[in-house]
């Protein structure tokens, strides 16, 4: 986990799309148990994608 | 003539038509006309905006206008309610309080029945929805009542709450982990069974915020919704679930569906209330089954983050709230405003200080009202509260940080602050005391400087008009 100055641990995580490349960020809810496989929706191209298949993530 | 969303635009047009903005061009309805109520907003001019010809994500014009800032200006907003917007706290409260109960009407006499789709006949992407921010995956309903009923009592709720239009009839929507809707879900889902829903939108400005009062649970909202509009709410059975869930005959138009057991798929990110852009969240879904509506809907789309989001639809009940909470522990609180610039985090409270103590007896009082208030500014009558610059005042010169400050940590806080550290919704809340201290005595004065101010005889001799011409004050520079 980082910390992050003011915010301390994020409760955001940044990914990237796998598609596009475009980053945007996610709730840590996502790595939740119950909600831990559902597939993210990029906001810009429209990709559904495993958060593990983000190129680059931050916060996690 | 029943109080609607049409009736309250035909009364403006004939009583104040300077306050609308129609706009013949067309505009599309991705982001053009979001981006126009920004605009306006960044000036702070609040016209109830009209779009006649919107431009829909598919390049042709949808056969729906567009109403939105319908609930951007507090004037407005007041005047549509009938009370004196600087009196929202003491006088909204009453009309939530004069509960109206609702009358039912046949389908017959329901104008939101005129079209009736079901099956592949809907296609919610031919109303002219609003994408409004960058990042947003999506057009978004901002301004539908999602109606449910609690299983175990069929008491009705319905709440204002963000639908991202995914498809022609698929919603993501996002319940907040506190709200009754999500209590009904999480109910239904319980039982093993879908969540029946009805979405109701467009309707009377009185309407929609009477709706949006905030209630015990499980309440129904049509009765205070009849208060606030002062005459009964006409209600009809929905066409999918009868009188469990009744809707508002005389909206705009109704989607209805369920909310499927324990499907959650990715929703947003979402510019919210706050002025930020909400993370992707994992939230329930609607499968749409019917849509209902008026053959010449209006479609009211919302200023989503702006002015029009906050004032009718949040402020004016939170301030409402507030003031009747905390004048029954604190008889001393005169008024309550609660500033579009704090977007529901902070809140200003008038007391009239007549004994040591009272501005931290507000501030404790006030805090557990919402947990969407974040930070208390109490102040003295003498002060204008609707006058920020008069706040800041006060803070600046009637308080003393390590003294009048009081700081309450882990905290149950909104989940839409991006300052609130993980995990879960904890976080700081506060408040800081920036009154005067009181009279020393009975008929003595405070015991603080005065306030510079002119002589009252000269004040009284010197009169504007005699010196500057009225017509030329809006030239003089206003920056300070």
């Amino acid at each position: 986990m980082i910390t992050i100055e003011k915010v301390g641990n994020p409760k955001d995580v940044w990914v990237t799309c796998p598609g596009c490349k475009e980053l945007y960020y996610i709730d840590r809810l996502f790595y939740e148990p119950q909600y831990d496989k559902i597939p993210l929706h990029c906001p810009f191209c429209h990709l559904e994608f495993a958060k593990e298949d983000s190129p680059m993530t931050w916060g996690e | 003539m029943a109080k609607n969303l049409r009736t309250y635009l035909e009364q403006l047009e004939k009583e104040r038509p300077e306050v609308i903005l129609r706009v013949k061009k067309p505009m599309k309805v991705a982001y053009e006309i979001s981006a126009l109520q920004r605009k306006l907003d960044a000036l702070r001019k609040y016209p109830v905006i009209i779009v006649e010809h919107p431009i829909l994500d598919n390049g042709t014009e949808s056969a729906f206008p567009v109403v939105t800032n319908l609930t951007a200006s507090r004037e407005l907003c007041a005047d549509a309610l009938g009370l004196d917007h600087r009196r929202i706290a003491m006088d909204y409260a009453q009309k939530v309080s004069n509960r109206i109960d609702p009358v039912k009407v046949s389908k017959e006499e329901a104008p939101v029945k005129e079209v009736i789709e079901t099956g592949d006949q809907i296609n919610l992407l031919k109303f002219p929805i609003l994408t409004h921010n960058y990042m947003d995956p999506g057009p978004y309903i901002g301004t539908g009542f999602v109606c449910n009923y609690d299983p175990e009592t069929k008491i009705d709720n319905c709440s204002l709450q963000r639908i991202w239009v995914k498809s022609p009839r698929r919603t993501g929507y996002w319940p907040a982990v506190t709200s009754h809707s999500m209590q009904n879900i999480w109910k239904w889902w319980g039982q093993g069974k879908d969540m029946p829903v009805a979405i109701w939108i467009g309707h009377h400005p009185a309407g929609i915020s009477g709706a949006q009062s905030r209630l015990a649970y499980p309440e129904s909202h049509y009765p205070s919704m009849g208060g606030v509009m002062g005459e009964a709410v006409k209600l009809v059975p929905s066409e999918l679930f009868g009188e469990d869930i009744m809707v508002p005959a005389d909206a705009e138009m109704v989607i209805e569906g369920y909310v499927p057991r324990e499907v959650f798929e990715a929703e947003g990110p979402f510019g919210e209330y706050p002025g930020y852009i909400g993370p992707q969240r994992p939230s329930p879904v609607i499968d749409v089954k019917c849509v209902t509506y008026r053959k010449d809907a209006i479609y009211h789309g919302l200023g989503v983050g702006l002015a029009d989001h906050l004032v009718l639809l949040g402020n004016f009940p939170l301030e409402a709230r507030i003031y009747n909470v905390v004048k029954s522990v604190v008889p001393e609180v005169m008024n309550v405003f609660v500033p579009i610039s704090g977007r529901r985090n902070h809140v200003y409270v008038q007391v009239k200080k007549t004994r040591p103590g009272i501005g931290k007896e507000v501030i404790m009082a006030t805090l557990p009202c919402d947990s969407r208030l974040k930070h208390v500014f109490v102040i003295d009558e003498d002060m204008d509260l609707f006058n920020e610059s008069d706040i800041m005042w006060s803070i600046a010169y009637r308080s003393q940080w390590d003294r009048d400050l009081v700081v309450v940590e882990g905290a149950a806080v909104f989940p839409l602050d991006p300052s609130v550290p993980s995990p879960g919704n904890i976080g700081t809340r506060g408040g800081i005391d920036a009154t005067m201290p009181p009279p020393i005595g009975n008929g003595l004065p405070r015991f603080y400087q005065m306030v510079n101010k002119t002589p009252e005889d000269v004040a009284a001799a010197i009169q504007l008009e005699d010196f500057v011409d009225p017509s030329l004050l809006s030239n003089y520079p206003t920056s300070s």
